[in-house]
């Protein structure tokens, strides 16, 4: 029974990883990237060829995350080189991803089974615990690189970027380049998610980034709700905590016996009570139409 | 000192040339400004203002005419290229300011304009002090709020911040496009005297746009007129100061109720 | 600060309730078998599957309530809904597993060890991890496979049409599983004397014009179990009748859209199948000593319009055995 709360707690920490990337997108750079899906199949798809190929699962962690900004880098060249909008871009680069995905998994689905896998090492689903550290360790890891970049001079411009686009190009900064970095650390984000999940599950499949926006949405707004403080740091934290909530509620969901049709209902619930709860004055959305008039 | 700071040499913009919807912004303006100078621009609202200072930051390219920057051809330059020399602030405050970052980030910001921004600490600890004794200067308490979001300030303490922002680094330029149109009218005087106070501190030459005749008047060495894209006459020196306010108004307004004619 | 009370309000709530519910399910009664059934999602081939199961037990006497209790799951086509699913199935007293198809399949394989897994309908369990040899899969996992019926839908054009001898076969290079398709269509296809004629197709747009440039040299058309040719199937079966060749399907769509006729693997079936092989399995066989269980049980669909454009005389028997007949 508590290795069902372990599961919750790796999978939130697992899909931590992919909320963090959608922050950065969504919130930091105000660009609603839709390549998430696909990137995060594209992170999975190398992982698990190269581990078929020998490669240590240890190294998924750097071989997603280059899959996964490469992904973001071609959203990111679509939407900055050939002025297509943004939503447009993502969608463009998920379906051109889609097909390369397939062609390197030549086929829908790609056994991990029998291969060794990091996950192997902390001999799971006996032993939570070894696991569980390990995540949080790469978690925490990666949401102090984040608190850090955005607290850098490129990070400043990035946030700028985000925030409004027209003043900073009166200030100099290459928007062209803050975006390409910005989604590519997300995309590689999301990619280093999908290498590790993977790993976890024991098979690569092409559909298996189905779905992962809404749920990091969800999980981003949950984390969210949690705080009224808008400073960096601290949202980097309640949204991993959220993304672990997010997982708890649909285990839980699954144990009353809600079949899997009804998680789509909760997820939507969840983004629903979230923006009630969390309210309004917090995103710069709001901060704008406030100000403008 | 000669005139030779800013050159803008019959400067001419038309829009849709040569069609049934042809409108011209801009007629052979010419004028030199000596370094230093902080002139004021009034006009009625066709009257080629907002296209002069397009014309000047690079947002848009003129049909004919040139414009020097210290004997250096300013049209060549891209307008990612002319940030470097040449800022504004906005009537707008929240366009001129990035509202979710800190009062701190947002002087940095304007601290690192014209270079490459790199992976050390944005707001540096000395930066920090430099903003905190500009801040000081003005009286105002702002430098208190060095590290809260700007989107928490109003209106005029933004086009204070703006004003920083954007003499910083020293520009060669400063435009400031109706900057205060927004603002009470206290505030839009604590904002001028601010303007001024900082204007005079870098001596930064200067070009204010303003609806306002008065605080035209008021600010400022050289007072234009713009007319349908001309100038109407320029004013300096004593002859500024005892200029009367009803007399520009009802220029400007009499120029309106005529019929274009070129 | 209230909203940090009132979240973890809700989240210690839950947190009760979870743990209620969990040590409740446990307690229960040792004597009724429990079964955990998943799917990665809703589809009519995996529905029919898994209705197949549930008549397989009551066939044997189980009937869901009673003496025994199915644990139906379905991840809606999400991999972390997946992955839960195996979770909870892990850490549950069930007394065996069912996974529908390859990816609920790897999913609980990962992670169930020391119980017994059948799964049904996988079409390929040895390149899917799940066993180590379909003869002898060697662990705690057997099943049931759904593979084509290719000498099945082949044997079926000699019924009508036994003069035919050259079959025209479009397929998609990169596809792996047309591989598979291709290779076994031509071992068949061999045994029972015919040549073949391939010609590729890199998409499905390319799929109308492939089939035009072997149209004249060959005497029928067979559609490969390939993603690609099924999704452009509507396009060969024009260019086929237009010349009046027959199309031998390789599911039931493809007759509806035209095809001659096809063998479709009867999906309930395989689920009755599937149920009498956990029967086994509950009653002490062991999973490693079940070879895998290629289901062939097939309905027959004909196109009875199509028959006629072709002036083809439908055989009795093959009237008489059809599942559906399209006009």
């Amino acid at each position: 029974m508590g290795s069902l709360f372990f599961t919750s707690v790796e999978l939130g920490l697992l899909y931590a990883i992919v909320v963090l990337g959608v922050f950065l997108t969504f919130r930091i750079l105000n660009f609603p990237d839709l390549t998430v899906d696909s990137s995060f199949v594209l992170g999975a798809a190398v992982t698990t060829i190269l581990i078929r190929n020998g490669m240590p699962g240890i190294l998924s962690i750097f071989v997603g995350f280059m899959a996964g900004f490469l992904g973001g880098s071609l959203t990111a060249i679509l939407h900055t080189r050939l002025g297509i909008g943004k939503i447009l871009s993502g969608i463009l680069s998920m379906s051109i991803l889609y097909t390369i995905n397939l062609r390197l998994m030549n086929g829908p689905n790609v056994s991990l089974l029998n291969q060794p896998r990091i996950i192997e090492i902390f001999k799971i689903p006996t032993n939570h615990f070894y696991l569980t550290l390990f995540l949080i360790i790469v978690v925490l890891t990666i949401k102090f690189f984040i608190d850090w970049f955005l607290q850098t001079e490129f990070g400043l411009w990035l946030r700028a970027t985000g925030n409004n686009e027209i003043t900073s190009q009166s200030f100099s900064i290459n928007t062209k380049l803050t975006k390409f970095v910005g989604i590519g650390i997300s995309n590689g984000l999301v990619g280093l998610a999908g290498g590790l999940i993977t790993q976890y599950q024991g098979f690569s499949d092409i559909n298996m980034g189905v779905g992962t926006v809404i749920l990091s949405l969800a999980a981003l707004m949950l984390g969210e709700a949690l705080t009224s403080k808008n400073k960096i740091p601290i949202l980097t934290f309640v949204i991993v905590v959220g993304s672990i909530l997010y997982q708890l509620i649909v285990n839980i969901a699954l144990q009353l016996g809600l079949a899997g049709s009804d998680l789509k209902l909760i997820t939507a619930l969840i983004v629903i009570i979230s923006l009630l709860i969390g309210g309004k004055n917090k995103y710069q959305f709001y901060e704008k139409k406030l100000f403008n008039n | 000192m000669k005139k030779n700071f800013l050159i803008i040499n019959d400067l001419t913009k038309i829009y849709d040339v040569g069609t049934s919807n042809e409108i011209v912004a801009l007629k052979n303006f010419s004028l030199s400004i000596k370094k230093g100078e902080f002139i004021t621009i009034v006009g009625s609202n066709a009257a080629g203002k907002t296209t002069l200072f397009s014309l000047i930051n690079g947002s848009e390219l003129p049909t004919s005419g040139s414009i020097l920057l210290e004997r250096k051809n300013l049209l060549a330059l891209p307008e990612f290229r002319r940030a470097k020399l040449i800022s504004c602030v906005r009537q707008n405050p929240n366009d001129s300011v990035i509202t979710s970052m800190t009062l701190a980030e947002n002087l940095a910001l304007a601290k690192i304009n014209g270079r490459n921004a790199n992976l050390n600490k944005g707001v540096k600890k000395e930066w920090k002090k430099e903003f905190k004794i500009i801040l000081e200067s003005f009286h105002l308490g702002l430098e208190k709020r060095l590290d809260d979001k700007v989107s928490s300030l109003s209106g005029g303490q933004k086009q204070i911040i703006a004003l920083i922002m954007a003499t910083i680094s020293k520009p060669k330029l400063l435009l400031l496009d109706e900057h205060t149109a927004a603002l009470d009218p206290n505030v839009s005087k604590t904002v001028l005297r601010i303007t001024d106070q900082i204007v005079k501190a870098g001596e930064i030459t200067t070009l204010m746009i303003t609806h306002n005749i008065r605080q035209a008047i008021e600010h400022g060495n050289l007072l234009i007129l713009l007319e349908k894209g001309r100038i109407g006459f320029k004013v300096s020196g004593i002859k500024k100061q005892s200029l009367n306010i009803i007399e520009i108004e009802n220029r400007l307004e009499n120029r309106l109720a005529k019929p274009k004619n070129y | 600060m209230k909203k940090i009370i009132t979240f973890l309000f809700i989240v210690i709530a839950s947190v009760s309730v979870f743990i209620f519910i969990t040590r409740y399910k446990s307690s229960n009664n040792k004597q009724i078998l429990r079964v955990g059934i998943s799917q990665i999602i809703s589809h009519v081939g995996i529905d029919a599957v898994r209705d197949g199961i549930v008549a397989g037990f009551e066939a044997k006497g189980y009937k869901n309530g009673e003496n025994i209790l199915f644990d139906f799951q379905n991840a809606q086509g999400e991999t972390s809904i997946n992955q839960a699913i195996a979770g909870k199935f892990a850490n549950s007293n069930y007394d065996i597993f069912i996974p529908i198809g390859t990816q609920a399949s790897q999913a609980l394989v990962n992670l169930i060890k020391n119980k017994p897994i059948v799964f049904a309908s996988v079409t390929d369990p040895v390149t899917a991890g799940l066993v180590a040899s379909k003869e002898k899969p060697g662990g705690n996992v057997t099943g049931t496979s759904d593979m084509t019926l290719f000498k099945e839908q082949l044997e079926l054009l000699k019924k009508f049409q036994p003069e035919d001898k050259k079959i025209g076969l479009v397929y998609n290079p990169s596809e792996s599983n047309s591989q598979f398709s291709l290779q076994e269509t031509k071992k068949y296809g061999a045994e029972l004397g015919y040549e073949f004629i391939t010609v590729p197709a890199n998409n499905t747009g390319e799929v109308m014009s492939a089939a035009r440039s072997i149209v004249n040299k060959v005497d029928a058309f067979y559609i490969l179990a390939d993603n690609t040719v099924i999704a452009g199937q509507e396009a060969l079966i024009k260019v086929a009748l237009e010349a009046k060749k027959p199309v031998i399907a390789v599911e039931q769509s493809g007759v509806e859209k035209g095809a001659l006729a096809t063998i479709g693997i009867n999906y309930i079936k395989l689920g009755e199948r599937t149920a009498e092989m956990a029967l086994n399995v509950l009653n002490g066989e062991k999973p490693g000593d079940i070879p895998i269980l290629g289901v062939k049980d097939g309905d027959i669909f004909i196109n009875s319009k199509t028959a006629k454009l072709l002036d083809i005389t439908i055989p009795t028997d093959l009237l008489e055995q059809a599942k559906q007949i399209y006009e």
